[in-house]
């Protein structure tokens, strides 16, 4: 992982396109502004996680044929 | 669009699959309406997928409009909505994931999972709850 220090005010450039702009730090918790083309999506990590596991969970399910017929006949 | 070996192209590939970009989409003989989302590139990757229709839930609203520019949507009969189911044979559970459904462009065969901002979205939505045979 690449570690810079910003103090508020200060940004860092990924790419050509994206700028990340550190915009005030208070108790522990910073707002972070970020500016990237329309088409970039931008998640809370926690959030991309959340759904990375997700999908992992819905791979390794095996044989769900049973369980598909209580959806159908309710 | 008949849902036999429909072949869908994923650009960014899926959240924990980001390599994998083609998927196909097939009806489940005798388990309509769910169908199989299968990666082409590795068939081991494979999840059990249905339209939210099939809990009477309708997402298009929920749709952002900067994502259907992306796939080049201009009109609803090209968008197509597909929600990724989870079976727990364990605990008899069955969740889907309202949070992050398939988006396709059914006319250029392209699509994404998209993760929506929306808080009452949940993750995992029990469809049916543990109950024992």
């Amino acid at each position: 992982m690449l570690v810079l220090s910003r103090k508020s005010g200060e940004s860092i450039r990924i790419g050509s396109t994206i700028v990340i702009t550190l915009l005030d730090s208070r108790g522990g918790e910073s707002r972070i502004g970020i500016e990237a083309p329309p088409e970039t999506p931008i998640y809370r990590n926690e959030l991309y996680l959340k759904i990375l596991a997700e999908n992992r969970k819905a791979v390794s399910g095996k044989n769900p044929t049973t369980l598909i017929k209580k959806i159908i006949h309710s | 669009m008949s849902k036999e070996n429909w072949i869908v192209n994923f650009q960014y590939g899926l959240p924990g699959f980001e390599s994998l970009t083609s998927f196909s989409i097939n009806n489940i003989p005798e388990y309509e309406p769910f169908c199989v989302f299968q990666s082409q590139e590795e068939p081991d990757v494979s999840m059990i997928i249905a339209e939210p229709e099939v809990i009477q839930l309708n997402l298009k609203n929920y749709i952002p409009s900067e994502i259907k520019k992306q796939l080049e949507i201009t009109s609803d009969s090209e968008l197509k909505l597909f929600i990724i189911f989870c079976f727990n044979n364990e605990k008899h559970l069955i969740t889907a994931n309202l949070k992050a459904p398939i988006v396709i462009n059914s006319v250029l065969n392209i699509g994404q999972q998209v993760i929506l901002d929306n808080p009452e979205l949940n993750v995992n939505y029990q469809v049916v709850k543990g109950i024992s045979e």
